[in-house]
C-alpha cells in the first residue's frame, strides 16, 4: 500500500504523462519578449524636426534605417511591424533596411511599439536622409546635417552623454556645435572621407573615423558594433554648403558586415 | 634606401624647429608623400616592414582583425592649446557647444599637417595606403 501511494505520489509530483519515443509536441511562439523595439512617438518627434529643417535637403524625403551590428545575419525573415491596438501592420524594409514611417495622429495619440521580429539588441537606428541623383558612394553634407536634427529628436538612439550634455540637449542645438561628436555610419566600411564643393577639397583626417577622438566610446556605446563604419562631420561649420559632397573610398578588404 | 637614423633625427629637430612633429620615428617628415606611399607595397607589405620604415603608428584595430595604422605630420598650431587656459578654454567651448560660428573657414586642418594611413588585413598585409594632407 505504501508503495502504491508512494509510485502514485511520484507520478503526480512529476507530473508528466509518459510519451511515446515518436510522439512530439508542438510549442506555438506568438510574441517574442523583449523584441528589438522603439515607440511611434519617436518617429513622430523625427518627423516634426524634420519638417523644421527641412531646407537643408529640400528635395530628400524623409526615411529611417536600422543597421545590423557587425557580423549580425540578417535574412528575408526581418520584419519591422507597428503594434496597434487594432491590429499589427507591418512596414515594408528596403534591401539596404531603410523604411518609411506613415505619419498618423492617431497612431500619436496611441504610442504603439515599432518592432523588429528579432529579441536581441543587434541594430542600431538611424535617420536615412538622401537627395535624389547623387553620384554612386556620395553623400551630401545638408541630408547628413538633417538626419543629426532627426537623430537628435527622435530618441531612437541611446547617446552617451552626460547630465551637463542631456541638459544642454534640451536648450540648444548640438547639431550646429562643434563640441558635440554626432557620428553618422557609412553604407560601408570606408578607408577614406572627402568632402568637395566648389573646386575645394579635403580629405578628412583619421581622428576624424571610427570613434577615435570620443574616449569611453567604443567601449560604452552601442556604435562600437559598427566602428568601421564611423565618422564625424564637420557640420558646424557654415563654409562647407549644405551641397558638399561627401565622397567614401570603400576599405579594399572583406569585412564581417552583411 | 633608408636614410641612417640620425639623419632622420636632424630632419626632426629642423621640423620641430619650424612647427611640425611626427608620430613614429619622424620619417614622414623627412620624404615627400609620393615617396611615403612608395615605400607601402599594397598586398607585399607587413606590418613589421612598416614599423621599421616608420616607427610606431596610432593603431585602430577592429573586431574581425584588421587595422588602421596612422602616422600624423602635426603642426604647433598654437590655437588649439588656449583650450588648455582656463578662462578661455571655457569660452571656446560654450561657444563651439551654442553654435556661433563667425569666422569660420573651409580650413579644417592646419596648413602644414598630414598623415599616412595604412590599411592592414587580419594577417598583417598591407592593402590600403593614403598620405592625407590639408588642402583648403
Amino acid at each position: 500500500m505504501r508503495l502504491h501511494f508512494a509510485l502514485a505520489l511520484l507520478t503526480v509530483l512529476a507530473g508528466q504523462t509518459p510519451v511515446a519515443a515518436d510522439d512530439t509536441q508542438t510549442l506555438e511562439v506568438t510574441a517574442i519578449k523583449r523584441p528589438e523595439q522603439r515607440y511611434y512617438r519617436n518617429f513622430l518627434d523625427g518627423m516634426e524636426a524634420f519638417d523644421k529643417h527641412h531646407a537643408l535637403a529640400p528635395d530628400a524625403a524623409l526615411r529611417f534605417r536600422i543597421i545590423p551590428y557587425d557580423g549580425t545575419k540578417v535574412d528575408e525573415d526581418l520584419t519591422l511591424e507597428i503594434g496597434l491596438d487594432s491590429g499589427s501592420r507591418q512596414i515594408a524594409l528596403r534591401q539596404n533596411l531603410s523604411f518609411d514611417m506613415p505619419r498618423d495622429e492617431n497612431w500619436a495619440k496611441e504610442n504603439p511599439p515599432v518592432r523588429l521580429n528579432r529579441n536581441d539588441s543587434s541594430f542600431i537606428w538611424f535617420a536615412d536622409i538622401r537627395t535624389p541623383g547623387l553620384p554612386a558612394g556620395t553623400r551630401r553634407l545638408g541630408d547628413l546635417r538633417l538626419e543629426c536634427e532627426v537623430l537628435m529628436a527622435t530618441g531612437l538612439r541611446q547617446f552617451v552623454m552626460s547630465p551637463a550634455g542631456w541638459a544642454l540637449k534640451q536648450s540648444t542645438d548640438l547639431c550646429a556645435g562643434k563640441s558635440f561628436p554626432f557620428h553618422f555610419a557609412a553604407d560601408r566600411p570606408f578607408f577614406t572621407v572627402t568632402l568637395r564643393f566648389g573646386g575645394k577639397e579635403q580629405t578628412l583626417y583619421a581622428k576624424e573615423f571610427y570613434g577615435s577622438s570620443v574616449p569611453g566610446l567604443m567601449v560604452l556605446s552601442e556604435l562600437r558594433h559598427i566602428q568601421d563604419r564611423l565618422y564625424l562631420l564637420p557640420i558646424w561649420n557654415q563654409a562647407w554648403p549644405d551641397d558638399t559632397l561627401v565622397r567614401f573610398e570603400d576599405l579594399a578588404i572583406p569585412t564581417g558586415h552583411p | 634606401m633608408r636614410p641612417p637614423g640620425n639623419l632622420i633625427a636632424i630632419f626632426c629637430l629642423a621640423a620641430c624647429l619650424t612647427g611640425c612633429a611626427a608620430s613614429g620615428n619622424g620619417a614622414i617628415l623627412s620624404k615627400k608623400p609620393e615617396e611615403l606611399q612608395s615605400l607601402v607595397t599594397i598586398g607585399v607589405s607587413t606590418k613589421t616592414d612598416v614599423k621599421k620604415a616608420f616607427g610606431d603608428a596610432s593603431v585602430t584595430r577592429f573586431a574581425d582583425g584588421h587595422e588602421i595604422w596612422v602616422y600624423e605630420k602635426k603642426s604647433l598650431d598654437r590655437g588649439k592649446y588656449l583650450r588648455f587656459v582656463p578662462m578661455a578654454g571655457l569660452a571656446m567651448t560654450a561657444r563651439d557647444l551654442l553654435g556661433s560660428h563667425e569666422g569660420d573657414t573651409m580650413s579644417l586642418y592646419p596648413a602644414d599637417s598630414g598623415e599616412l594611413a595604412i590599411l592592414f588585413d587580419k594577417d598583417g598585409i598591407a592593402r590600403q595606403v593614403a598620405w592625407r594632407q590639408a588642402t583648403v
